[in-house]
């Protein structure tokens, strides 16, 4: 093909004349825009989400500008058929949640029940107790219910981002949807769950799966999956906006319990956390080798059998403390490689502790050119892409 | 702005040019459904914009809106399936109908990928036959200029095109 052909197809789509019943589409829809505009005195946003739900534009566009208008405080819309737009207004407006999440398969992860309210949760892991999170304080207050003891959690920085409620994460992910009008929005029909008729909806990019089921009937959420790198995440059992005994989310020391005194510093994370997580697991756990797999999901599950090999330690409890708290922090480490969509890849299976010539994890961080790769022997190296370990 | 007056001015605006922009539009999509999501997406652009289209540059303005419009439904197509649908275009013998409409319809297509001033400039020239003089006003720049988007914009559809069609 030469430019002279292009250029014929250039002139004959030049010539083509405005089909009748196209001007009429035009003159209809420009019109109803206009009368909608004249007709009503509501702030103008909210007229955009009214023209835009009755005329069908796509889902995506439309949850972009309704996102907008909540950031206004309008109030819910409902409509006759349940859309992408419906579905995510809970998700955005509610002030309680109350749900249950699992951290891996549905099968075999980690259940974690949460209770929100505003910005506090009440997260509540089984045999390891419940943690306040004060998500505007930047706080956590850790309760132990077997030996009674409480630990104020300083989480200022990058960690008070990294600790926010799953709910908030998707509300991120749903909100950021206006920056990526690429991101496509796929129904996938209709299926049972727990009982209840559900409509489906995949939102999808690269490195993340966002599934929402809602109720057909009320258009609310109940099932959300999320799938980010490696890890999933379920939300199930949601209920939004119900009365919720607050003094569950409350900051102050339960009676009978003793205080800590100190606050444990996870104003920052980062590598090193993470390798001493790769270092007690192997070490202490494995008996020298490093683990099959890396997820949110195996972190979680072996995290009370490292405390207990950290409690073993012939160490102060102070030392102890700190030992967990940047375990933590290493967690964290892990889990912001996910949510900022890092590339990262974890090659340890089969590779015994103190292997020098080993790679066991590697990460790109934002921004840079290299990776960053840790060793069997956990030293850090940085390699250029080509470079990198087979 | 206050709403009345921004309301009043989008009245005007629709009222002046709705006909150059459908034709656009038209020529742009050759769908009526694509033709159809780019308009709303333009009224959304025109409304949200509606300071900036207060004054001499406002024909500017709304050709940019006009084309991100288009980019946009473009974008929204491609993603629901990965195709583009066939131009509805005069009567030809079936090959060769079939032919040019998908031809029409892979320029319509990689138009709307171009950068914004070559697609600008495409338009113009082939589907508003404007000189190159009132393109280099439009575009800000010399007649050479505007020749040379042009000319880069040609050149790009060729490679994409020659892409598309092995």
């Amino acid at each position: 093909m030469n430019n002279e052909k292009i250029e014929e197809i250039l002139k004959n789509i030049g010539a083509e004349k405005l089909p009748a019943d196209v001007l009429e589409i035009a003159e209809h829809k420009s019109r109803d825009f206009e009368k909608t505009l004249t007709q009503s005195k509501q702030p103008k946003l909210i007229i955009l989400r009214d023209y835009i739900m009755r005329n069908k534009l796509t889902k995506l566009a439309a949850a972009a500008v309704i996102i907008i208008a909540v950031t206004i405080g309008v109030s819910q819309f409902l409509g006759g058929t349940v859309t992408f737009a419906d579905v995510i207004q809970p998700i955005l407006n509610a002030r309680t949640i109350v749900l249950d999440l699992v951290v891996g398969s549905e099968e075999t992860g980690l259940l974690v029940h949460d209770i929100v309210v505003g910005t506090k949760i009440r997260r509540t892991i089984p045999n390891m107790g419940p943690t306040i999170i004060d998500l505007d304080n930047a706080r956590m207050l850790r309760l132990d219910p077997l030996d009674k003891s409480a630990v104020y959690v300083d989480i200022q920085g990058p960690f008070q981002k990294g600790m926010k409620n799953h709910i908030g994460l998707v509300r991120d992910i749903v909100a950021d949807m206006e920056n990526h009008p690429e991101w496509p929005v796929q129904e996938l029909g209709q299926r049972q769950i727990d009982g209840q008729r559900a409509v489906g909806f995949l939102l999808s990019e690269p490195k993340m799966k966002l599934t929402i089921w809602a109720d057909t009937e009320t258009a609310a959420p109940i099932r959300i999956e999320l799938l980010m790198g490696q890890s999933q995440t379920i939300i199930k059992n949601i209920e939004f906006d119900v009365l919720v005994d607050e003094s569950l989310v409350s900051m102050d020391i339960p009676d009978g319990y003793t205080l800590y005194e100190g606050e444990l510093d996870y104003t920052d994370f980062d590598e090193q956390d993470f390798i001493i997580i790769l270092q007690f697991w192997a070490e202490h756990v494995l008996g020298g080798n490093f683990p099959d797999s890396m997820s949110a999901e195996d972190i979680l599950k072996v995290a009370p059998v490292l405390r207990q090999k950290v409690d073993q330690l012939n160490i102060s409890d102070e030392e102890k403390m700190q030992i967990g708290a940047a375990m933590g922090r290493g967690f964290m480490f892990f889990r912001q490689l996910e949510f900022s969509r890092t590339d990262w890849h974890y090659v340890g299976k089969g590779v015994e502790f103190d292997d020098a010539n080993t790679a066991v994890f590697l990460y790109r961080p934002k921004g840079s050119d290299t990776y960053r790769v840790i060793y069997g022997d956990l030293s850090v190296k940085d390699s250029a892409p080509e470079d990198l370990p087979q | 702005m206050n709403y009345t007056k921004r309301a009043e001015l989008f009245r005007q605006l629709r009222a002046k040019h709705i006909g150059c922009i459908s034709s656009v539009l038209w020529k742009l999509t050759g769908d009526r459904e694509l033709f159809t999501e780019a308009m709303q997406y333009t009224l959304l652009g025109m409304w949200q914009h509606i300071e900036k289209l207060n004054g001499r540059k406002a024909g500017a303005y709304i050709y940019r809106i006009v084309l991100t419009a288009n980019s946009k439904a473009w974008r929204d197509r491609i993603g629901k399936n990965g195709h583009f649908n066939h131009t509805e275009g005069q009567e030809q013998s079936p090959d060769e109908k079939l032919n040019r409409i998908e031809l029409a319809g892979m320029v319509r297509q990689e138009i709307s990928r171009l950068p914004a001033k070559q697609a600008k400039a495409i338009v113009m020239r082939y589907f508003e036959q404007q000189d190159y003089e009132n393109i280099a006003v439009q575009l800000c720049c010399t007649q050479a200029g505007a020749r040379s988007h042009v000319s880069k914009a040609i050149a790009a559809l060729k490679n994409k095109l020659a892409v598309l069609i092995e």
